[in-house]
């Protein structure tokens, strides 16, 4: 048996099949030392080779040795582990894309993106769910009145996720003075709008999801 | 790194992506505690409800708004081994001019859920009998309210009530 044929032999009896190379190549690099030894002690090489091999021992006792020292079943669960962390990649790099897009929205002031004059309000109530800021009144080019706040989750209180209207702003008689939307949502929060037709008197009653109701006085609005 | 090393470093990174998975995306082990705090956000006070059903996948929870006009069905679906909110019907108005109201709701996880309300007291027992021939009968009655969750993707078919001695009393669609 040469040297190549030793190894193969060797080879066939590592089960985790990423080890086999590194071992070959360990093996080889043993046999090769001995070889060198024996050349230089006045041996032929062909006899050398046999010689080392012959030294080294059973190739299939060898084998099965080396495949215990390197734990073929911790190899394999090594495998899997960068599998499915390659796998995670994926949605993890979505959502930190995801996360950084509203944490961008959330950090700052809401606005309507078609609004012509936008004036502050700098409200901020703290609900069991969220933690409103209402950030602005927001008019159109149509002339129509948005109040644009932002609601950040309380993740200690519910995880759910469901959403629903933060806040709506209310007649005396408490019917809805336009509908709401969001235009954005994560795992932070909410980010978004409710449409309303200013009083003249430029006082409005928001109510929050919880059923408390605050009256705003609109500054500039009056 | 040895191997030990590296594999125990994967195990960590990967069970601390799945917790975040998990709890950030409003996963639960438990589908009590899934529809408690579906409740909580949807701001659902434990008064409102007026009854639960539920099979191994779901909870369904029938509950009424505040001015009592209105019914909304909240629940949860099972996805994998956990739960989590499934979606809700809300805003089903109350009628009290027929002998019985069907106030029925669907997702793809669960399939239909149907809750109908006995205006008239003389209603035993309501059979719902969906076109693919699947019949459910409708007895347990909480506040004249009963309600199942069937495992189905028809959800059309005709609601019969019948008194106590089994005489066809009103069949809806």
């Amino acid at each position: 048996m040469n040297k190549q044929e030793y190894l193969n032999v060797v080879r066939k009896q590592i089960h985790f099949f990423l080890d086999r190379d590194s071992i070959e190549e360990e093996l080889s690099s043993h046999l090769s030392e001995s070889i060198a030894d024996l050349m230089d002690e006045g041996l032929p090489k062909d006899e050398a080779e046999q010689l080392a091999v012959k030294q080294m021992g059973d190739p299939i006792e060898v084998g099965k040795q080396l495949n215990q020292e390197h734990h073929p079943v911790l190899g394999y669960l090594w495998l899997a582990s960068n599998v499915v962390l390659a796998l995670l990649a994926v949605p993890t790099i979505v959502t930190l894309i995801s996360f950084a897009y509203g944490a961008y929205n959330m950090l700052t002031p809401a606005v309507m993106g078609n609004a012509v004059e936008i004036v502050s309000v700098n409200y901020e109530r703290i609900t069991p769910t969220h933690r409103i800021q209402i950030d602005n009144v927001c008019v159109n080019e149509e002339g129509r009145y948005y109040l644009t706040y932002r609601a950040w989750t309380n993740w200690e209180y519910s995880r759910a996720g469901w959403s629903t209207d933060s806040i709506r702003v209310i007649n005396d008689d408490g019917t809805y003075l336009g509908g709401s939307s969001y235009s954005s949502s994560s795992f932070l929060g909410k980010y978004g709008y409710t449409s309303f037709e200013m009083p003249s008197d430029g006082i409005i009653n928001v109510i929050f999801r919880d059923g408390e109701i605050v009256e705003l006085e609109l500054e500039g609005f009056k | 790194m040895k191997r030990e090393r590296k594999l125990f470093r994967n195990i960590i990174i990967i069970s601390a992506l799945l917790y975040v998975f998990y709890y950030f995306g409003g996963y639960y082990i438990s589908k009590e505690q899934c529809i408690k705090e579906t409740m909580r956000s949807l701001y659902v006070k434990e008064d409102n409800v007026i009854m639960e059903i539920q099979n191994d996948n779901a909870i369904r929870t029938l509950v009424v708004d505040d001015n009592v006009s209105s019914l909304s069905v909240i629940g949860t679906k099972k996805v994998g081994p956990f739960y989590h909110t499934a979606s809700c019907s809300t805003g089903m108005k109350m009628k009290d001019d027929e002998n019985f109201s069907i106030y029925s709701s669907y997702d793809s996880a669960n399939g239909l859920t149907s809750f109908v309300y006995r205006n008239n007291k003389g209603v035993a027992y309501i059979e719902l009998t969906l076109d693919n021939g699947t019949t459910t009968v409708l007895d347990d009655w909480h506040e004249d309210f009963a309600g199942a969750i069937v495992d189905t993707d028809d959800i059309y078919g005709i609601y019969r009530a019948y008194d106590e001695n089994d005489v066809l009393i009103e069949e809806k669609e």
